[in-house]
């Protein structure tokens, strides 16, 4: 149902320890973000393409699709950087309107390419995570660091639970369809409203039911449960960590 | 049945047994009851009727029995009541000769030993992992990590889930998720397991699959209670039919004595087998003599032909 | 489960429900990257008194009564559910909505927050909405500042006896707006415009998402309402007993 997930089960990557790919993700994405430089942005995006795409196996055509999603915040945001309403005239451009100039300064293009450069870069970073690492190996992750049990519990639970009500809202949604309820703007307006509320209803049902099938299992209050484990391998250790130093050389010397 | 030849007996004037040996079979008997129900009703928060209305009911430990009635006859409600999920408003329900107690550690106790594989495998399956879902149980029934990864994997491999192991749960389909939901129960080694409705909207292929299951479950000596709408199934499968209807039973026998109680079947809205369709009409046209006993399942009727 | 628990996890659900944060092409959530690492970690910490808090109440309402923590669940996966379903929209192109409205009316802001920020971790991850750097900022402009607006709204609107209906769709429309105003500073604080510094960025920002997002406060306050006399038909013992009809005050 949802793409990212059901591309991140089919990774050739997926079976590489989640923590070492965790770190790599975050190390990476916190590089990119602190250094804001183009050049650093440039070969993390390059290399989380071939990761992903590459070895992770994951189709190049889906890929793009998947950049382009957060594409139409970036359009605007930068817009909205660069471009200026002012009585002066700036130095990279300016286009007369009336008393008022749209303007721009090349020191604010120079920022708003150095944004998109930075942006995309951790956007890949975020992709690697989510497409070549299964949610629940995540999560396992997650549980190794001693996060909050009671919040691990809850992001577990939520992450099955999706599952389970985006089946029946789209089979509801589905079923208002076949029988005209998208007619005009006004029935799909109703129609969405009463879906969220049987919706709701359904999902407090189940809530009941599920927990009635844990207590049935023995549940004592902590939600206990084992992990498979894909042995982490000093190869890989050593990668991440190469490379994270040659980032952090880059950003050095290129700024 | 050697307590009820005995008490018949007994009744027409054939003192067969010393008052002594009559309540050392009595023990005897109590010893092999798995589960005992003792006039148990219950109502929900908020309905008027009665879900289980005074129910009696006993289970012989390693019995296949199999409970049938039409919707809402109070057969989910009584498993729920089996692992002390719903506390009963009056009566007593004993699991292996002791009563449940409503502490946590009781209730620990009992659902260690009596499982229940719900229905619907979406109201039972809280994880996305396979493995997570199944490792849930036997961990917390406090068994060391180690131990429990060595039982998860084996519950996989003899419930042949090693090939979608990987798979997270909303990606399986609706028989894989039942073997699923069997394991998870499974791989807590139950004394007694109940299947509601096993094979509900599971396609042939998967629903071989679970009888297969169910099968493997006698033979380890785990006592088997299913709530099946197949009365064909049921008869074959079946030591013992219970009958409900409306919160209580109605009838409890071999299938074959359940399947002649006409009365008793239509209350319950069943049909006869076609099994025993077969053979009745069969003895009624002088096509199989009379005398011999009634078949067990399609195979055996067709032997007499 | 006591009547009144059931209840208040009821709304935790609708809460969550009501909390689901952006559309895929209107863009509230401030995608991955975008923020400068000082206001990533700041924002961040500024949201942090907020979801000790809204940690806390979810703890206790846990240890009260341990079936409250599939309810809560339900009530985070419902909100992602309800965010990720392209809702009805008048030009016909993509919307999603947020659900800042419905969520705290019924609850109230505390424990929506902690729904709220899971909520958006499964966005980022799953649907490339908003991003992980960015978590901070889009928490306290999402499961924050607009739940509290849409609260503080909801609850003065009752107060001074408004029709139940406009009370639902001023305090769904005002939250939202408050999300989009709350964003567009967040993104001008970190940008400011050469020309006229904050202010002046403030402006280009709400003036560039304003098209998508007023729109879409104006549907959202339309559905919270639908949604809320929904459950008013089908569901009313439950939302009776969280005190929602009968207008008394719950947290």
């Amino acid at each position: 149902m949802l793409l990212i997930d059901r591309l991140s089960c089919q990774s050739k990557l997926r079976y590489i320890n989640a923590s070492v790919k965790l770190m790599y993700a975050v190390l990476t994405l916190a590089l990119c973000v602190l250094s804001r430089s183009a050049a650093v942005a440039a070969l993390v995006f390059a290399v989380n393409g071939i990761l992903t795409a590459g070895k992770g196996g994951i189709p190049l055509s889906l890929y793009i699709k998947l950049l382009t999603v957060p594409l139409a915040f970036l359009i605007a945001g930068t817009a909205a950087v660069t471009i200026n309403i002012s009585g002066e005239p700036l130095d990279a451009f300016a286009v007369p309107v009336g008393e008022w100039y749209i303007t721009g300064s090349s020191a604010g293009i120079c920022q708003a390419f150095r944004l998109c450069a930075t942006a995309l870069g951790a956007v890949t970073c975020l992709y690697f995570l989510s497409l070549n690492t299964v949610m629940t190996d995540i999560l396992a992750a997650c549980r190794k660091l001693h996060m909050p049990p009671l919040l691990l519990e809850l992001t577990l639970l939520i992450y099955r639970f999706i599952f389970v009500l985006l089946k029946t809202g789209t089979a509801i949604m589905t079923s208002q369809q076949s029988r005209l309820g998208n007619r005009d703007f006004r029935t799909r307006v109703r129609s969405f409203g009463l879906m969220g509320s049987s919706l709701f209803i359904l999902a407090v049902k189940r809530s009941n039911a599920l927990y009635d099938a844990m207590e049935a299992r023995c549940y004592d209050g902590s939600l206990k449960v084992l992990s498979r484990e894909y042995p982490a391998r000093r190869r890989q250790f050593a990668f991440v960590i190469l490379f994270e130093l040659f980032l952090g050389g880059v950003w050095f010397w290129c700024g | 049945m050697s307590y009820c030849l005995n008490s018949f007996l007994a009744g027409c004037g054939f003192g067969v047994d010393e008052p002594e040996d009559m309540e050392y079979n009595e023990m005897e008997q109590e010893k092999n009851w798995v589960i005992e129900v003792q006039d148990v009703s219950y109502t929900y928060d908020g309905d008027g009727k009665k879900a289980l209305d005074g129910l009696n009911l006993n289970i012989r430990r390693g019995a296949k029995v199999a409970f049938m009635g039409g919707n809402g006859s109070g057969k989910s409600t009584l498993f729920l009541c089996l692992n002390g999920i719903r506390r009963p408003d009056t009566g007593r329900i004993c699991i292996d000769g002791k009563p449940i107690r409503y502490t946590r550690k009781g209730l620990l106790e009992v659902r260690g030993k009596v499982g229940i594989v719900f229905q619907e495998p979406d109201d039972q399956l809280f994880s996305a992992s396979v493995y997570e879902e199944i490792s849930f149980g036997i961990l917390n029934l406090g068994t060391d990590e180690e131990t429990a990864r060595k039982e998860v994997e084996r519950v996989i491999e003899e419930l042949e889930i090693t090939p979608f192991q990987d798979r997270p749960a909303h990606a399986l389909s609706g028989g894989q998720k039942k073997q699923v939901a069997i394991a998870d129960i499974l791989v807590m080694h139950p004394e007694v397991m109940i299947l509601d409705e096993p094979a509900a909207a599971l396609d042939p292929k998967h629903t071989g699959k679970v009888e297969e299951i169910v099968e493997s479950l006698t033979a380890k000596g785990i006592t088997v209670l299913m709530a099946t709408h197949d009365m064909d199934y049921a008869y074959d499968w079946a030591d013992e039919i219970v009958l409900m209807h409306e919160g209580k039973v109605i009838r409890q026998g071999t299938p074959f004595e359940v399947c002649t109680d006409r009365t008793a079947l239509e209350q319950a809205s069943l049909e006869l087998p076609a099994v025993v369709r077969i053979y009745e009409r069969l003895k009624e046209k002088g096509r199989i003599p009379g005398d011999i006993a009634p078949p067990g399942n399609v195979d055996e009727l067709i032997a007499y032909l | 489960m006591p009547k009144k628990q059931k209840i208040v996890t009821g709304a935790y659900i609708a809460f969550a429900a009501l909390f689901a944060v952006a559309p895929v092409s209107n863009a509230m959530h401030i995608m991955e990257g975008y923020l400068p690492t000082g206001y990533c970690v700041a924002w961040g910490v500024i949201c942090l008194p907020f979801l000790i808090a809204g940690f806390t109440s979810l703890k206790n309402k846990v240890k009260e009564n341990r079936k409250n923590l599939t309810l809560i669940a339900m009530s985070g996966a419902f909100i992602f559910v309800i965010s990720s379903l392209k809702i009805p929209s008048v030009t016909g192109s993509c919307s999603h909505m947020t659900g800042t409205g419905l969520g705290a009316i019924l609850f109230g802001p505390a424990a929506v927050s902690v729904l709220g920020i899971i909520v958006l971790i499964f966005q980022a991850v799953l649907l490339a909405h908003g991003g992980l750097t960015t978590l901070g900022a889009n928490t306290f402009s999402m499961a924050v500042a607009g739940p509290l607006v849409t609260f503080c709204v909801y609850k003065l609107c009752r107060t001074a006896k408004a029709d139940r209906r406009v009370s639902v769709f001023l305090a769904a429309f005002l939250g939202d707006i408050f999300t989009y105003c709350v964003t567009s500073i967040q993104l001008a604080l970190a940008y400011p415009s050469e020309a006229g510094g904050v202010a002046a960025s403030a402006v280009k920002f709400l003036g560039v998402f304003a098209p998508t997002q007023l729109p879409l406060a104006v549907i959202e306050g339309i559905l919270t309402v639908v949604i809320v006399i929904g459950l008013e038909t089908y569901a009313r013992p439950e939302l009776r007993s969280i005190g929602f009809l009968s207008d008394r005050k719950e947290a």
